[in-house]
């Protein structure tokens, strides 16, 4: 086993830690059960997006359009209930249908046709953004039947939200998935190496499919606790949210390159982004200068990704 | 020659690209427990060759046997899965991946099927790469340590151990030491010998004359896209190998060395 200080995560972690007591002492509604929970609530939907997004940034690729199909998602969803009367039920499963739609697209460009993930996903950004909008008239749908308001504000056994909820079972299965299954085994082996993987017999486009598709199925997940929190769907939620998740993954020290990461990092880089917004606010630092340290600490982030990666080819 | 006693016969194998004959008419066999080793010029033909009989190109003509039965290789996989393990210049090994898992690369263990999901079965695989690295004689003192941590040797003794542990015929040994400095070549080589010792058959393409006198039974030389002359180390020289390379010396006047290559074109 890796000592803790060697896991890739353990920067987050120790980030997450320190930023913790420094606002406990800055601020005197930061440390308390409610506030902590809140912070737990907020960071779930990134939470969502970033585990899929770290199966794609594992791979060595990048989805830049998990908050515009996120939007697609939620605000097809919501139409459907709400204004052509479908089940619930029926919506939710046809926003699972719509995220591994779009997953199989980007991933049948990158993997097959083998336009880079950049390009397929931010073409996606606004294509799926005008979709979104475009399917639903730009309206506002709000009032979500059941079970959108169990998912969005019920509690389990009265006290655990559901977000939170939803957000531990996710991160549960999906860490198991990247460590003990073939998927998740091939997804580090396509970012070390990715020649040698086709050389050892992977199927290497199949899989670069697949991450596309993971991360499709969870803008949907997201997409679902997104509106029910919102207790409305429409178009432009979820602005900029690829951002975040992005963000949360590379601060939770998976490498932008590929190979290198876990998926525990990006609850922590999820976690440590939501504590940031949550700090600023608490603070009562502005709109402006928390657009700005957001995009800082972006940009730091990577900063030590690629110091990092220069000195593991060093040795 | 008889083939019902070679590990891999070959007999008149061919690839030409449009004008260019990059092989043609290549004879070739290796007995069991046999190391022979492919030298050449660049261009001479051995990569051709050793792309024909990996599956990774289909030949024009010619017969491959395996065990005295004649096969066709569809791809590098097919190959694999025949029982004929590479091992690339390139190595295919994961860099961010631990010992047990670059062994098992793309033939993981499983405890339950579930297709892309089936579930691994990391215990079988880690005892199993422990006695492979310890039959094959590769030290690693770290299992869960990945490779990016590791010298080029100890890799290219890794990817060796993986081709030795699954090899089901022979091993193919691409330039396995031509980025290694001294002591790692002497390691690896070590590791060939312990190979040798085992009666695991083996080919190396090798540009070392030193190595392939030091680890090989029988030489085999490949120049402007023929195999020219077959001959057993213990009957030749550097010298005259350099002079068969280079075209210097006439096979014909080698005592023997045309025979093995003669005798299977008889079969043809």
């Amino acid at each position: 086993m890796k000592t803790l200080t060697r896991q890739e995560w353990y920067g987050a972690l120790v980030a997450v830690l320190v930023l913790g007591i420094f606002l406990s002492i800055a601020s005197p509604y930061f440390l308390n059960s409610r506030n902590l929970s809140n912070i737990l609530v907020q960071a779930s939907v990134i939470a969502l997006l970033a585990g899929g997004q770290t199966f794609v940034i594992l791979t060595g690729g990048v989805d830049l359009a998990v908050g515009s199909l996120t939007a697609l998602a939620g605000a097809m969803a919501g139409y459907m209930m709400i204004k052509l009367g479908i089940d619930p039920y029926m919506a939710i499963l046809a926003a699972f249908a719509i995220g591994a739609g779009v997953g199989l697209f980007n991933g049948y460009l990158v993997a097959f046709v083998g336009i880079p993930s950049f390009i397929v996903t931010l073409g996606g950004l606004t294509l799926w953004r005008g979709l979104a909008y475009d399917s639903t008239g730009g309206f506002d749908m709000s009032g979500l039947p059941d079970p959108f308001p169990f998912i969005g504000y019920g509690e389990l056994f009265g006290f655990l939200p559901m977000p939170i909820v939803v957000m531990a079972l996710f991160y549960i299965s999906m860490s198991f998935v990247l460590s003990s299954t073939k998927l998740g085994r091939y997804v580090y082996a396509i970012g070390s190496n990715e020649m040698g993987a086709r050389q050892v017999g992977i199927n290497v486009r199949w899989y670069k499919l697949g991450v596309y598709v993971v991360s499709g199925l969870c803008c949907a997940l997201a997409a679902l606790v997104l509106i029910g929190r919102m207790d409305s769907s429409s178009g432009k939620i979820a602005q900029m949210f690829e951002l975040d998740a992005i963000a949360a993954v590379i601060l939770g020290g998976t490498s932008l390159f590929g190979g290198r990461g876990s998926i525990i990092g990006s609850l922590l880089g999820a976690i440590l982004i939501t504590m940031i917004r949550n700090g600023m606010n608490l603070l009562e630092i502005s709109q402006f200068k928390q657009m700005m340290a957001i995009g800082a600490v972006v940009i730091i982030a990577v900063w030590i990704d690629v110091v990092r990666r220069k000195r593991l080819l060093r040795k | 020659m008889n083939t019902e006693k070679s590990v891999i016969e070959i007999r008149g194998l061919t690839k030409h690209y449009g004008g260019v004959k990059a092989l043609t008419e290549a004879n070739f066999c290796l007995a069991p427990g046999e190391h022979a080793a492919i030298v050449g010029d660049n261009g001479a033909g051995k990569s051709t060759f050793v792309r024909l009989i990996t599956g990774v190109e289909s030949p024009n003509s010619g017969e491959i046997f395996l065990d005295g039965k004649s096969v066709t290789f569809d791809s590098p996989l097919d190959a694999r899965d025949q029982g004929v393990e590479t091992v690339y210049q390139t190595l295919a090994l994961a860099e961010d991946l631990d010992v047990p898992a670059n062994i098992f690369l793309g033939r993981e263990k499983v405890l339950f099927n579930l297709g892309p999901l089936s579930i691994l079965d990391h215990k079988a695989m880690r005892s199993e790469s422990v006695q492979m690295l310890s039959t094959t004689g590769v030290k690693i003192q770290d299992m869960s340590e990945t490779l990016r941590g590791m010298s080029g040797g100890q890799r290219q003794c890794v990817a060796i151990a993986r081709a030795a542990g699954f090899a089901k015929k022979l091993i193919i040994l691409d330039e396995p030491t031509a980025a290694l400095g001294i002591q790692e070549t002497a390691r690896v080589e070590e590791i060939i010998k312990g190979l040798k010792q085992r009666g695991v058959p083996l080919i190396i393409i090798s540009h070392n004359l030193r190595q392939v006198f030091d680890l090989v039974d029988r030489i085999w030389v490949f120049r402007q896209g023929r195999i020219v002359a077959s001959v057993l180390k213990t009957q030749t020289s550097p010298e005259q190998i350099v002079g068969l390379i280079t075209g210097a010396v006439n096979p014909d006047d080698v005592p023997g060395a045309t025979d093995l290559i003669t005798d299977i074109a008889l079969f043809q």
